[in-house]
């Protein structure tokens, strides 16, 4: 079992880390409640070793996760899995599952501990924009836990949300459902009971499509989630609106029936039209001289400000970073990406930072090194909050040379408010649209 | 005061003012700050001069103000619109029936009545 000082040291790593591969993280959970009690939570696996990474990050205490049993058998992965207290589970496709009565047991000590196990009931990791067809486990290690005496078991639906799996410093969402009562749904039924496990894995399957991605297509993915974005009241596309209520309200427009579902593409395809006949990227609008001097004034003026901590931050930090960005090129499919993208900035950064650390202490002594080893990804920070600045304004700048006139303020608005009326006739759809 | 003072002065304490003094007109003047995020922020940068207004510039999103003339939604336009997706998730989860539904979105001014046929 591991330790609650590895798991926090666990838990402050993985989120160092989020915080470099990803500009945001956004959490949405509305109903926390759940977190003191024996929970099962269970999420869609679009993204490979960062879906534990970032969960591990986000939550409040790390789960025990289920992995399959041959991961153990990979390397130094074995030993990593042992550490962070996880579960092997035996796939039917892998050979045996004998070993599986051992996992279920290991399971109700963790549950009835006062730990929360986290698993993908989907059994493997891909690419689609959609969720697969669940497996039983879930609902069997829930039936089965209440029936060793775990007292008032909860399923949690856990959705998570990468807007590109494979670039660095792209958004991230963890969006947590409604948690689900098993004795509310099977009672108190046997977990060899198959048509109570088939009615709860019902229930979770569509507590997690709720939570999840679960689009028909990519390109429907793209077009209803910059609908929702543009109806928050995005004035920049991939700017101001959180990526959690952008992937919420996304979800539900993918719930809406036809023909309102198109009309919400049809009104931001428009808009985007619009903005690209312009010649603008993200802002569609064209500010006047004085607004873009004002802007192109404070970036400097913090950019200035920041100057000395960025560059310090670039000499620390740009061989990991270059690295890591590197491996986002590679030609691989986005969920092998999102692994090596996490393991890789996992082990360049923080053996950057612990060199740094190594050189300051063997000179200085171990106070300056340690000091060295929190100040190396602090000042990293700075760096790329800098770069990101300066990348903003440099693309609303060239967007504007390239630019004939831009669209004009009330044509813009125009354009939003037929989106914004259409996202919400087709919401209005989508509720009346359940039975 | 002696060189090392001065230098002390010019290095870090007029920079560690500068900054603070754009970070507490940033926050003031930024719409898409909470009262209570803006009040936490202002605190930090009293409490902790300098470091806190290095922390609040490098986490500050770049560009989050709309455009001028542009405008935002409006706060009525994105609460109704939140309060929207919650009455049909309620309604997904079965905590809302249909007709506690429909007096939530006329209660939001939201979308023609439903098709009586």
């Amino acid at each position: 079992m591991a330790s609650s000082t590895f798991d926090t040291f666990l838990q402050n790593l993985a989120r160092v880390i989020a915080r470099v591969l990803y500009r945001s993280v956004d959490v949405h959970d509305p109903d926390p409640s759940w977190s003191d009690r024996p929970a099962i939570l269970v999420a869609n696996h679009f993204g490979g070793f960062a879906d534990p990474a970032l969960l591990i990050g986000v939550l409040a205490k790390p789960p025990r996760f289920l992995a399959k049993a041959t991961l153990w058998d990979v390397g130094p992965v074995g030993p990593l899995l042992e550490l962070g207290g996880a579960i092997p589970v035996y796939r039917a496709s892998d050979g045996a599952t004998s070993g599986n009565r051992d996992t279920f047991a290991a399971c109700y000590r963790a549950l009835a501990a006062g730990e929360q196990i986290a698993l993908f009931p989907e059994g493997t990791t891909h690419d689609d924009p959609s969720m697969t067809r669940l497996k039983t486990g879930a609902a069997r290690i829930a039936m089965g836990a209440m029936a060793a005496g775990v007292p008032a078991p909860v399923v949690v639906p856990v959705g998570i949300h990468y807007e590109d799996k494979a670039a660095i410093r792209s958004r991230a969402a963890v969006i947590v459902g409604a948690p689900i009562e098993v004795s509310a749904v099977v009672g108190h039924a046997d977990p060899s009971d198959r048509d109570a496990v088939h009615r709860l894995t019902e229930v979770i399957d569509e507590r997690l499509r709720s939570a999840a991605p679960d689009f028909r297509t990519w390109k429907e993915a793209h077009l209803l989630g910059t609908a929702a974005e543009v109806a928050l009241g995005a004035s920049s596309l991939g700017g101001s609106v959180g990526y959690a209520p952008r992937e919420r309200l996304a979800g539900l427009l993918g719930r809406a029936p036809e023909p309102d579902r198109s009309a919400v593409s049809t009104a931001v395809g428009r808009y985007l039209d619009a903005v690209e006949a312009a010649g603008m990227e993200g802002p569609g609008v064209r500010p006047s001289a004085l607004e873009l001097a004002r802007r192109a004034v404070r970036s400097l003026a913090v950019t200035l400000l920041l100057a000395p901590f960025a560059l310090a931050g670039v000499a620390l930090n740009v061989v990991p970073y270059l690295l890591t960005r590197l491996v986002g090129r590679l030609s691989a499919p986005p969920v092998t990406l999102a692994t090596v993208k996490v393991l890789v900035g996992l082990v360049a950064f923080v053996g950057t930072w612990t060199f740094w650390a190594w050189v300051v202490a063997s000179r200085w002594g171990w106070r300056f090194g340690s000091a060295m080893f929190v100040l190396a990804p602090f000042y990293g920070g700075v760096a790329i909050a800098v770069w990101e600045r300066l990348g903003a304004f440099w693309r609303l700048f060239g967007s504007l040379r390239r630019s004939e006139g831009g669209l004009d303020a009330a044509t813009a608005a125009g354009l939003r408010d037929d989106v914004v009326r259409a996202v919400e006739a087709a919401l209005v759809a989508a509720g009346r649209a359940v039975r | 005061m002696n060189l090392t003072r001065a230098l002390v002065v010019v290095i870090v304490v007029l920079p560690a003012v500068a900054v603070s003094v754009v970070a507490v007109v940033d926050v003031v003047r930024r719409r898409s700050l909470g009262v209570g995020a803006k009040v936490g922020w202002l605190a930090g940068l009293v409490l902790v001069p300098g470091v806190a207004a290095l922390v609040y510039l490098a986490s500050r999103p770049s560009i989050d103000e709309p455009l001028e003339g542009f405008g935002d939604a409006g706060p009525e336009a994105s609460g109704r619109l939140d309060a929207l997706m919650v009455a049909v998730e309620r309604r997904r989860r079965g905590e809302l029936d249909a007709a506690g539904f429909e007096a939530a979105v006329a209660e939001l001014g939201v979308g023609a009545p439903p098709d009586p046929l």
